[in-house]
């Protein structure tokens, strides 16, 4: 009697049999990939770069308590209102009563992960607070009702004809299959959002501490839009967020672009720092900083800490075999890929989180692609031996792999076994193939796969005899 | 150390709304120190190799992302400008169709500070004096300076001011930059660790290219929501 399948194999299953969606998240991340590496390659010394990287982010959350005070002291100085929260819950709470105490009801939103994770456009909307997606993917994704699939490509699992599609749908406008067309229909639209909005919500790529300068990197210009018309501004961030100068910056910003998209520089590398000053005319009149736990602390302390250096440029999502054949949404979670695999369990702590990390062929892609360094596939290995299960099949598979250790570590007990095996495997054999293997060999047959038989004469015994050299 | 690192974040505890255990739970899982001390930020790994002198490294990198660069003079500036506001394929980035009818004369949008450092451009026609809204949102070109731009990365560095809207620089479907050649650093590092952090505008927007998006099926495509043309008038001050 073999267990249902759990959701996430499920899911799995039903992403790898789609052919078309492997197709198109393969040929997008391919050519992101290859990109990246083309601008790596235009660094003077790479590896030295994700060196320094590693360094900063590495002392930055050593001494977090140290630059989170200067942080928010920064912010104190500059009138940035700064909120701090827990949970999801208080997060969304913060943002919700942020728009109350300033009578918003219309909100235009920057791309942010971290307000994926907090789930906030649900907790808005409830509050009777319209939020409105101005990254051209996360609209389509919530025109769509659906999920990003993508750090920094939300809509990778789309074709143009389901975008033309989404269009036709949501906003009454004829099928056009020009992507040219489609993005001039999303300007229309949002600049009146943009024109229109009290509420302007970004997430944070980096902080500074010295200078409380909150930066923004993206490409459409609708970051700036965000934080041009709306007289209230709040921006989200998990603490890990922080860097402690301007100089340190530059490494960040460096390599982030170049392995996010391959560009030296996003279009829009925006440096806020405070509201709209007293002589200005445009900007935000109050900005308002959310900074964000939701589990981090609890991971700063762990052995899975370097997890937070990561910048979320998604060259792990995009270098990933696993990544590339099922998709981003065959994960189930906000952070698919390498990365997600590990911050997940970690940040959900949920039953449904445990399948992820063995979801991997360790094949360490990932580490190299990483610019912060981060040992991806030695923290999946430690992570499944944490979340492995104790039931009376796991204990018996632990047993079972401690006899099989024995038997290998010695020549002759491992002669004893290939022999027995040998002698039960051939017997069940048919044409050379066994169909249903017996004992722990069981699983191995059972995922719709045949085991070899072996051979009358081994390896080892061609070779005693002499008929190999 | 830790001690007064720790009585400091507790002392932020006035300064924040919230949930003060954040501070508290940051404050424990740093309690003990791994010992990663603060890296040496060695400028011979950071910066990017040098590409030739400085003011050409930036042209050729600025027109690999899309922008155009055209040369001037202080004595050549107004016509240079106006130049490029006659020619509609400029104006427009080569695709009208997003921006509405081409107008004879564009409708100009200048940038007070810039007009104060060059008044021979207050002689610009179809500039707008004090747009209302809907003016703003139809003018057709955005004319502005920069505080400083990035030679390595081909990218303009604009801070919002007292006499430098935001809004100038985004809104139209146009930017049109002057760019002094002595503003131009080599490296995005001379950039950043050269301001101060106590000193900073409340707007600083580093502008690599025009505005794009490649999240339809990976085709890119300029002109989103920023400028879809941007055109650089480098200024030879030295």
């Amino acid at each position: 009697m073999s267990p249902p399948p759990a959701p996430f194999r499920a899911r799995v299953d039903q992403a790898v049999s789609d052919r078309h969606l492997h197709l198109t998240v393969l040929g997008a991340t391919t050519e992101q990939d290859r990109k990246r590496r083309e601008a790596w390659a235009g660094l003077r010394d790479v590896d030295a770069l994700r060196e320094l990287a590693r360094q900063i982010k590495d002392h930055t959350l050593d001494r977090l308590d140290e630059y989170l005070a200067q942080l928010i002291r920064s912010f104190d100085r500059l009138g940035v209102k700064v909120h701090l929260a827990s949970t999801a819950e208080e997060a969304t709470s913060a943002v919700v009563t942020i728009a109350d105490e300033h009578g918003c009801r219309r909100a235009v939103k920057g791309k942010s992960m971290t307000s994926e994770e907090v789930d906030l456009n649900t907790a808005l909307a409830e509050a009777g607070v319209d939020v409105v997606e101005t990254d051209l993917g996360e609209l389509i994704v919530q025109l769509d009702d659906d999920r990003p699939s993508h750090i920094t490509a939300p809509i990778v699992h789309k074709d143009v004809a389901a975008c033309a599609r989404t269009f036709e749908r949501a906003y009454g406008v004829p099928y056009n299959e020009d992507p040219e067309a489609l993005v001039g229909i999303a300007r229309a639209r949002l600049r009146e959002e943009f024109r229109g909005a009290d509420l302007g919500i970004t997430g944070v790529n980096f902080a500074v501490a010295e200078s409380g300068t909150i930066v923004l990197v993206m490409n459409e210009g609708n970051g700036r839009f965000c934080t041009l018309r709306p007289k209230v501004n709040v921006a989200l961030m998990g603490i890990e967020k922080i860097v402690p100068t301007l100089a340190d910056l530059s490494v960040l910003l460096k390599l982030l672009a170049r392995s996010a998209t391959g560009q030296k520089l996003s279009v829009d590398t925006q440096l806020i720092t405070g509201p709209r000053r007293p002589d200005e005319s445009d900007g935000p009149e109050s900005m308002h900083v959310v900074i964000i736990d939701h589990g981090r602390s609890g991971i700063l302390q762990g052995k899975y800490r370097d997890t937070l250096r990561c910048i979320r440029c998604g060259a792990c999502l995009n270098i990933c075999p696993v990544y590339r054949s099922i998709g981003g949404h065959a994960y189930g979670s906000v952070y698919p890929g390498p990365i997600g695999k590990l911050i997940t369990p970690l940040l959900t702590g949920s039953r449904a989180a445990r399948d992820l990390p063995g979801a991997s062929s360790l094949c360490g892609a990932c580490f190299e692609a990483c610019p912060v360094k981060i040992d991806i596939p030695s923290m999946l290995v430690r992570m499944r031996a944490d979340l492995a299960p104790s039931s009376f099949r796991a204990r018996c598979k632990r047993r079972w792999l401690g006899v099989a250790m024995v038997a290998l570590r010695s020549p002759r007990l491992y002669r004893l076994g290939q022999r027995a095996m040998k002698a039960v495997l051939r017997r069940r054999a048919t044409d050379g193939w066994v169909e249903k293997a017996p004992g722990p060999l069981r699983p191995w047959t059972a995922a719709e796969r045949d085991l070899m038989a072996p051979p009358r004469r081994s390896f080892c015994d061609l070779w005693r005899e002499g008929r190999i050299k | 150390m830790s001690g007064n690192a720790s009585t400091s974040l507790a002392a932020c505890a006035q300064l924040i709304h919230g949930n003060r255990a954040v501070l508290d739970a940051v404050a424990a899982a740093t309690r003990k120190r791994r010992g990663h001390a603060r890296p040496v930020l060695d400028e011979g790994i950071i910066r990017t190799a040098i590409d030739g002198p400085v003011v050409e490294w930036f042209v050729r990198e600025a027109e690999a992302v899309g922008m155009s660069v055209v040369r001037a003079g202080t004595a050549t500036l107004l016509t240079t400008v106006e130049v490029i506001l006659e020619d509609p394929e400029r104006r427009w980035g080569g695709s009208p169709s997003r921006h509405g009818q081409l107008r004879e004369l564009p409708h100009l949008l200048l940038e007070p500070d810039l007009v104060a450092r060059y008044s021979q451009l207050s002689e610009l026609k179809g500039t707008l004096v004090n747009p209302t809204d809907d003016e703003l949102f139809a003018a057709d070109v955005g004319l502005v300076g920069v505080s400083a731009a990035i030679a390595e990365t081909g990218s303009l560095v604009r801070a919002s001011g007292a006499d430098r809207p935001r809004s100038i620089a985004l809104v139209p479907p146009t930017l049109l930059a002057v760019v002094e050649a002595s503003r131009i650093v080599a490296d995005l590092y001379d950039w950043l660790a050269g301001l101060d952090p106590l000193a900073m505008a409340a707007d600083a927007v580093v502008i690599t290219g025009p505005s794009r998006t490649a999240d339809i099926g990976m085709k890119l495509v300029t002109g989103v929501h920023g400028p879809g043309a941007v055109h650089i008038v480098l200024l030879d001050d030295g």
